[in-house]
């Protein structure tokens, strides 16, 4: 598949660091401004959508603190992936789709929205977005290009989507024959119940693990396992 | 075992050295409340012993805390900045790094890292010393002036004060590279011996005896050793000439570090320090000798030990010691096996005729003892876990230096600041053939008294050389064992009651609920929640000759493999030889390939083996696996032999690849109880609560590699199978022998015989076959991100539902050194990241990065301990670097090289030995190179390339390093932690590693996995890896 490349994926990938290290309780705050004001989208269902997933991602900045020897610290946490294009197609709900969004939005990601069938409304989506907090080349609607066009952005890390399962398949087979990294299929195929954005390991899907190792000797010594071996106990 | 009262017994003592030596080593990290049950009569004070010794230690106290002039120098500093303060860690680390950064903006932004977040008023006037508050006035300048610029959100202030700070920068450097020249003044006695001789001269007039240290590193080169051999050699020759018509007491002596003479002073390396090092420490005796200066080898890490104890043999019964008693060596208290190594320094005194001098010390490297045993999975610790315990061994090993089975064998030299220490001493011996030993800058008030009152001869430890080379040195010993807790912190602590210092270790000890300090759990125990693995010490003598022994039992056998299906070997294409990628003259076994029949078997029993193993409990399955780690365990010599003899891995090498298998076993049958258990209710989108829990998925495919070919490939297979799935494995071709092995292993731990399958095959007979199969649920790959491209592909051009692909590839793995770094861990940690395993890691360093400023610096170390890795036959101990894996693989390095040479500078490349010839080696090769995108594809093998940059430069680095795509590792070596937390921030990598190598993950504690091109996650090892091989169901649709 040929790759395209788009001043909007320039700006988005120079946006995205600050996005990401903003950290997931903060932008889960600044999504849950204004996620219960989306036009099309501020039923009940929707609303507990999105609340449910901004819920969800807000524990996901908890740094986990892994044990192992002494003198060493050792840390997990999470990242956005990248770039990820948020596509659908006519049989989508705008609560699927929003629920693709917030949930990759949340979890640190650049998102270009991609649903030709509602051009209009991503783009009101988005300036709503942007008035919320979120900066303009975070959230980007590439709705003018064609799908295969979309599927062969440059830089894309996750593909999500809201696609019967025949379209979630063909699309796989399309992204599979890009070069580069391997990027991430997250389907909805159930625009209505939402099954999948309402599974815990949803949110994983638009994340990336990092783990921190840092030998606290060098810089200051091993006061706590001193401590310890003068212990009174 | 070792009896303890044998050494009072003159009949046991009398025995020769042969005899002794053998109760030294099976002590190394024997169970401490046994061993401590058997030394602790000795130390036990009898009535009158016990007392006298308070009330002698009661009487220097309060004669020191009487004097106003007793605290002053090193004391008064630690007094102030206490190590368990932040200024006091701060000062420290200031001191370790400031003098050796070479440009400014770097030493200023070390400066404002250290300075800025401490508060240094309230130590204002705490202290009496002058230089403590001279310090103190200009660290509260300092620091109040460098945290000016920003507020507490990190927002700039006022402009008025960033213009004060940066004016203020070269001032502020000025005055700390002073402060920092004042407390190497204090630190060190002189910066040459004849400076050391002037300012020692006083203490020499008062009765005073010197010991003098050129301290420093270890050296990493030749060059170094050399260097330091000639600062020892002119050392005593100053020393031995040099006439004090004032002087009172005995001559002053030379301490040696043996590791400083020889780049590899490594019980591995055995053969070299007994020859090449062993000549030059006897010349240095040999002039020390005809000068009439005693020499002292000073104690290292436990590990060299006993090779020290055989080198120090060899040499006193060298012609050049005999009839000489000035040739002696230290022994540390905190070491299990002190008094046996003391009975067999006596019979070694013995039997050579020659008197030999012995400084008794508490020990100097206790943190990294219990560091490097933890993180090793050792058998324990090799010494005590408590303080108390380390005294109680100070005052049985003194007990016995005192006997008269002991006097004129041994000169007792009695090192320590602790004033109960030395009344002990003083009251257990019975004459004064003895001497205490004391740190120069430490200890003057109580040592004052002692040599007014005992008659006993005080010799003062005196660190000699540049404040630059020693500051740094002293420091880090100052930070790892400088407790605030310590005596020489209490002794002039007024706060701290008498009472409390003298109370005798024995006693002390006696009262605690266990001899041993439940707070520090043994290697075996550091996870709450699940056993470590093990390994046994190699470098120990008691652990390595059986372990030595049982793997070269395997040596002479050959292996065979073939699929392995519902438990039944099949045979699917003609068998092919393996042969050790070391030597193609040896046949290690016999292989037959999967053909597609046996493709399509393996699936159809999968599918079968499915449906039972995913209603089986996780409890179950757990317990299957634990079973197996505990059987790896067992067959550990096996599995190591066939590590050698299939994938060329070094000894320690071969042994971890078998700790991360067991370490797999049992951390993923915690996980697999740990998500598994209950089901979860989860609301659907109207609110309706309903159970799921989660399932295996079915038959997954497990794809693993050679370069950890029991590690990862039990890896994805026990994480796939925990998780309530079949597997189907495909074994890289070239490590199919010990998958076969560790397939049956599985099916012995329990693992269903329809559960595993085991595929050996290349990718095009078996691989695609399998991940092109519609029934296939699931893949595990560890490979190239080329080959992981096209499994992608033919899973999603089966037209069916996705399935996870968690794909771990490679990497072009940096590592960023800035100019505050110790270029010598800088080289250590780069040597073993780029070219431990012949570089055959996903997580090897491929591109060293240094500030500019002190390249030249690491360049030069890294040629020299390059020059020093021995190449060769995996099997040996001496081996750092084996073959790398196959013919293919190095024909594409040494091409590689071939192109690097003619466009880029050749650094460094290890020489190679004639019996290389037998296999595919590849000598460890560095390059300097322009820019990163010099660099093409990753290079797996051990070579390095090293990129200079400016200071200025760091964030168009990290942008580069970015752009490669890759992010699997990275290594930050800075002592700014503003520095390593930026550029942690900004580099996109999965795995991080600061001030260490960024090799050897650790399950559970080091999750791996990159990110970009370097793989899918989740990280293999983390909490989230097991979870990724299930799906949620509804219960009501289970049953």
């Amino acid at each position: 598949m040929a790759s395209l490349s788009d001043n909007r994926i320039a700006n988005a990938l120079s946006a995205w660091d600050a996005w990401n290290h903003q950290g997931f309780i903060k932008r889960s705050e600044r999504l849950q401004k204004i996620h219960t004001q989306i036009p099309q989208a501020n039923d009940v269902r929707s609303v507990g959508l999105l609340k449910h997933l901004l819920e969800q991602a807000a524990t996901l900045e908890q740094i986990i603190t892994l044990p192992g020897p002494t003198g060493e610290s050792n840390e997990l946490y999470l990242n956005g992936r990248g770039i990820c294009l948020v596509s659908a197609d006519q049989t989508s709900t705008y609560t699927a789709f929003l629920g693709q969004t917030f949930a990759a939005l949340v979890a640190g990601n650049a998102v270009l929205l991609h649903w030709p069938e509602e051009q209009a409304w991503c783009e009101q989506l988005a300036r709503l977005l942007h008035q919320a907090g979120v900066p303009e080349a975070i959230l980007q609607a590439v709705s003018d290009l064609s799908l295969n066009q979309a599927l062969g952005l440059d830089h894309l890390a996750v593909i999500a989507c809201v696609l019967p399962m025949n379209r979630v398949i063909e699309i796989n087979a399309l992204i599979a024959k890009r070069a580069g990294l391997l990027v991430q299929m997250v389907a909805e195929t159930d625009p209505v119940q939402c099954t999948h954005l309402l599974q815990p390991d949803h949110l994983s899907r638009f994340v990336t693990e990092r783990t921190r190792t840092i030998n606290t000797t060098a810089v200051g010594g091993n006061a706590t396992l001193l401590e310890l071996g003068s212990s009174a106990v | 075992m070792f009896k303890a009262s044998n050494v009072l017994d003159s009949t046991w003592v009398n025995q020769s050295t042969s005899e002794i030596w053998s109760s030294i080593s099976p002590l190394y990290s024997i169970d401490e409340d046994t061993w401590l049950r058997e030394l602790m009569p000795l130390a036990e004070p009898k009535d009158q012993e016990l007392q006298k010794a308070e009330q002698l230690a009661t009487s220097l106290i309060e004669q020191v805390r009487a004097d106003g002039d007793a605290i002053h120098m090193i004391d008064a500093l630690l007094l102030e900045y206490s190590l368990d303060t932040k200024e006091g860690i701060l000062l420290m680390c200031l001191a370790e790094a400031l003098m050796r950064i070479p440009d400014a903006d770097t030493a200023d932004a070390l400066i404002r890292d250290k300075l800025s977040v401490a508060d240094w008023k309230k130590h204002l006037r705490n202290s009496d010393s002058l230089l403590v508050n001279a310090s103190t006035w200009g660290l509260l300048l300092t620091g109040k002036v460098v945290s000016m610029d920003e507020r507490e959100d990190g927002s700039p202030a006022g402009i008025i004060n960033r213009l004060v700070n940066r004016m203020s920068e070269p001032v502020i450097r000025a005055a700390m590279q002073q402060a920092m020249k004042v407390m190497g003044h204090q630190f060190v006695l002189g910066r040459t011996i004849s400076e050391a001789m002037k300012r020692g001269s006083d203490y020499r007039k008062k009765g005073y005896t010197y010991s003098f240290d050129m301290l420093g590193e270890a050296a990493l080169t030749a060059k170094d050793a050399q260097k330091y051999f000639n600062d020892y050699m002119s050392a005593i020759e100053f020393t031995g000439n040099f006439q004090d018509p004032k002087a009172k007491g005995p001559r002053p002596s030379i301490s040696i570090k043996l590791s400083a003479l020889h780049p590899r002073y490594e019980v591995g390396q055995e053969h070299r320090v007994m020859t090449e090092l062993y000549d030059r420490v006897l010349t240095l005796i040999q002039k020390a000798r005809s000068l009439n200066v005693a020499i002292t080898v000073d104690a290292e890490e436990m590990d060299r030990l006993e090779m020290s104890l055989h080198l120090f043999e060899k040499l006193i019964r060298s012609e050049a010691c005999q009839g000489w008693g000035g040739f002696g060596l230290v022994v540390q208290a905190y070491s299990k096996r002190a008094l046996p190594v003391l009975a067999w320094l006596n019979a070694l005194a013995r039997e050579v005729g020659n008197i030999i001098p012995v400084r008794l010390v508490k020990g100097a490297y206790w943190d990294s003892e219990i560091k490097l045993c933890q993180q090793r999975g050792l058998s324990g610790y090799p010494v005590y876990t408590r303080k108390e315990a380390t005294d109680v061994s100070y005052l049985a090993c003194a007990r016995f230096l005192l006997s008269e089975s002991v006097r004129g064998n041994i000169w007792p030299q009695f090192a320590s600041h602790n004033a109960h220490t030395v009344a002990s001493i003083l009251t257990l011996a019975s004459h004064r053939d003895f001497e205490f030993q004391r740190l120069h800058g430490m200890g003057d008030a109580l040592y004052d008294r002692v040599l007014t009152q005992s008659g006993v001869t005080v010799r003062i430890y005196a660190p000699v050389g540049s404040h630059k080379d020693l500051l740094p040195y002293l420091v880090r010993r100052l930070l790892e064992n400088g407790a605030n807790s310590s005596f020489v912190h209490r002794l002039v602590d007024a706060r701290c009651p008498i009472a409390e210092l003298v109370q005798h270790p024995w006693t002390t000890l006696n009262s605690r609920q266990t001899l041993h300090n439940p707070n520090i759990p043994l290697p075996c125990a550091i996870f709450h929640d699940r056993k470590n693995s093990f390994s046994p010490n190699i470098e120990i003598e008691s652990e390595w000759l059986p372990f030595r022994d049982s793997v070269s039992s395997f040596f002479t056998k050959t292996w065979s493999a073939q699929a392995l299906i519902n438990g039944q070997p099949h045979s699917g294409h003609p068998s092919h030889r393996v042969l050790a990628p070391h030597d193609h003259n040896l046949h290690v076994g016999e292989v037959s390939f999967a053909n597609a029949e046996l493709v399509s078997l393996a699936i159809r029993t999968a599918k079968d083996g499915y449906e039972n193993w995913n209603k089986t409990s996780a409890h179950t399955r757990a317990d299957a696996l634990r079973r197996l780690g505990d059987l790896l365990e067992e067959n550990l010599a096996e599995l190591v032999a066939i590590c050698h003899l299939e994938a060329g891995k070094t000894i320690q090498d071969a042994i971890d690849e078998v700790r991360e298998a067991v370490d797999f076993c049992r951390y993923y049958a915690n996980e697999a109880e740990r998500i598994s258990e209950a089901p979860m209710m989860l609301k659907d989108i109207d609110g309706h609560a309903r159970p799921w829990q989660r399932q295996g998925r079915g038959i997954i495919v497990c794809i693993s590699p050679w370069n950890f070919p029991l590690a990862i490939f039990l890896g994805q297979v026990t994480a796939a199978l925990v998780a309530g799935n079949s597997v189907i494995a495909k074994p890289a071709e070239q490590t199919s022998l010990i998958a076969y092995r560790a397939t049956e292993l599985m099916l012995e731990a329990g693992i269903p015989d329809n559960a595993i399958s085991l595929l050996p095959g290349d990718g095009a007979g078996v691989g695609a076959p399998l991940t092109s199969d519609v029934n296939i649920n699931g893949v595990a790959f560890t490979g190239s991100t080329e080959t992981a491209q096209l499994i992608n592909r033919s899973l999603a051009a089966r037209g069916c539902a996705p399935v996870p692909f968690i794909a771990e590839t490679g990497g072009q793995n940096a590592m960023i050194v800035d100019s505050t770094a110790l270029p010598e861990q800088v080289v250590n940690d780069a040597v073993l990241s780029g070219f431990a395993s012949a570089g055959q890691r996903c997580s090897a360093l491929r591109v060293l990065c240094v500030q500019a400023d002190i390249a030249d610096r690491i360049v030069e170390l890294l040629q020299g301990a390059m020059v020093e890795l021995s190449v060769g036959d995996p099997r040996l101990h001496q081996t750092d670097v084996g073959p790398v894996i196959d013919a293919e693989a190095q024909t594409g390095l040494l091409n590689h090289i071939e192109a690097m040479k003619k466009n880029a500078k050749l650094l460094g490349q290890t020489p190679l030995n004639a019996a290389c010839k037998e296999g595919t080696f590849v000598a460890p090769t560095a390059f300097e190179i322009n820019a990163l995108s010099e660099l093409g594809r990753e290079q797996f093998g051990p070579i390095i390339h090293l990129l200079r940059f400016k200071a200025s430069e760091m964030d168009s680095l990290i942008d580069q390093i970015n752009a490669s795509g890759y992010g699997l590792t990275l290594g930050i070596h800075t002592r700014n932690e503003r520095t390593a937390a930026q550029i942690e921030s900004r580099v996109r990598v999965g795995n991080c590693y600061i001030n260490r190598n960024q090799i050897g993950a650790s399950v559970g504690v080091q999750p791996f996995g990159g990110q970009g091109l370097s793989g899918t996650g989740p990280k293999a090892g983390g909490p989230h890896y097991v979870q990724r091989f299930t799906e949620l169901r509804l219960v009501e649709e289970l049953h």
